[in-house]
């Protein structure tokens, strides 16, 4: 055996014990991670190993609880550039930029975009110049792209896509292919729908293939929103059920809540405003409940435009007053306090009309933040 | 045989076909047989993942190399 075969032969089986042994430590961690964070590493953490099963356990975590897979992730973080040079630098550098990417997901989860860039760019600085490490770098363009899209910069997020799924496809890492092709439909979503049609239908098989359930069931929740959006009432209802089911089964709250936030949405556009509320009120319970205050906030307007169709004023209106309170605790912009009010003060004069021009404005304003809201009526 | 033994040389012989010499070949092959050791389970062919690994390493270091030699010019 040569010393570089021995080498590899040792970090192997050093590395899976190492992840073994981290595990039970991030169990522990896993009821408080923000706990540590201040505190100073002990010697036995300073392992690969720890920073990967942090790794795992932020990625595990994120649907449930972005705050915690942040916190994990930061700890991650933390960790990775304590990394003695038992380990060669191609695995430093390759374990160091997945702490950095699983913390800008955690970012982007809680719609930090920009902190999410960041995180992204000091992952492509430890990969710089490792050459072996071509797919780690494919793999933080599909995040970028991914916060990209978020942000809409659909042209930057395309570009940085097409180059990742070439990597991808050369390597047959038919999972990450699948996730580019969701990702390839969402971006085509808005102003392509039978590009973002095809592109949603390759993601399912090929992620079906992979044996990816999360990308399968993602690529039938954006099927659905597209039939929807297309007056395709009842097959965007099969394929939100079939979503709804693989998300169930994966734990994945998160995305269950965003997928029967989709299902309202799109009863709401059908104009099936009381089959809506239930779906409606519950997206925005779950968002509360995970802390994601915005999209908490955005359910509860698509729910009030549904009230305000129905007439139901007296609901819609201590629905507003609710969410602009939750915003004000959380510091949220004070444009979108004023939008609010705005609907507010209409009282019984409000109308669905203005509750979706207020939602809009709230979309817009996330990634504008200093869009200042005008009424249509005031334009 | 081991996975590095079994791959070890073929990988060489890709770095050698973009024009490394064997030594920084042997050391980009080495580096990506390490790179695999996180990857190969969700590898959907390990022989064709690592020698994708094993072009894109070569290239981005011929690239490199070039880069390198530009400025020590200049």
């Amino acid at each position: 055996m040569s010393r570089n075969d021995a080498e590899y032969d040792r970090l192997s089986r050093s590395l899976e014990e190492e992840v073994e042994a981290a595990r039970a430590v991030v169990a522990d961690l896993l009821q408080s991670p923000s706990a540590y964070l201040h505190r100073a590493v002990p010697i036995a953490w300073r392992t690969m190993g720890m920073v990967e099963a942090l790794g795992d356990a932020a990625r595990d975590t994120l649907e449930r609880d972005p705050e915690k897979s942040e916190s994990l992730a930061r700890f991650a973080t933390g960790i990775a550039p304590l990394l003695g040079a038992r380990y060669p630098s191609v695995l430093r550098a390759q374990c160091n930029a997945r702490a950095w990417k699983e913390l800008a997901n955690a970012y982007r989860y809680r719609g930090s975009h920009e902190a999410a860039l960041r995180a992204l760019d000091r992952a492509d600085a430890v990969l710089d110049e490792e050459f072996a490490l071509a797919e780690d770098r494919a793999i933080i363009d599909l995040a970028r792209a991914t916060t990209l899209r978020d942000m809409h910069r659909l042209a930057d997020a395309e570009a940085l896509l097409a180059s990742a799924a070439a990597v991808f496809h050369e390597h047959r890492s038919n999972a990450r292919v699948a996730q580019c092709e969701l990702l390839r439909g969402m971006i085509s979503h808005g102003a392509k729908p039978v590009e973002a049609r095809e592109a949603y239908r390759r993601a399912a098989a090929a992620a079906t293939a992979a044996g990816d359930a999360q990308t399968v069931a993602s690529a039938y929740s954006n099927l659905a929103v597209l039939d929807a959006e297309a007056g395709r009432t009842g097959a965007a209802l099969d394929h939100l059920q079939q979503a709804r089911a693989v998300f169930e089964e994966l734990q994945a709250y998160g995305e269950i809540c965003r997928t029967t936030w989709a299902v309202g949405f799109a009863l709401v556009r059908a104009g099936q405003y009381v089959q809506a509320i239930g779906p409606l009120a519950e997206a925005r319970r779950t968002f509360q409940k995970l802390g994601m205050t915005e999209e908490g906030g955005l359910a509860g307007i698509h729910l009030g435009e549904a009230y305000l169709a129905l007439r139901n004023y007296s609901e819609a209106q201590e629905l507003v007053s609710a969410i602009m309170a939750e915003f004000r605790q959380a510091g949220l912009n004070e444009r979108a306090l004023a939008a609010l009010r705005y609907l507010r003060e209409r009282g019984a004069k409000a109308t669905a009309k203005q509750a979706r021009e207020v939602a809009a404005y709230l979309e817009r304003l996330r990634r504008e933040p200093t869009l200042r809201f005008v009424p249509l009526n005031e334009r | 045989m081991s996975l590095y033994e079994e791959h070890f040389e073929a990988l060489v012989a890709i770095g050698r076909g973009f024009g490394i010499g064997r030594r920084d070949a042997e050391t980009l092959a080495h580096a990506v047989l390490l790179s695999s050791i996180r990857r190969l389970d969700d590898a959907e062919d390990p022989a064709e993942w690592l020698r994708a690994a094993m072009r894109y390493a070569s290239s981005g270091y011929v690239a490199y190399r070039k880069t390198v030699q530009r400025q020590e010019r200049v």
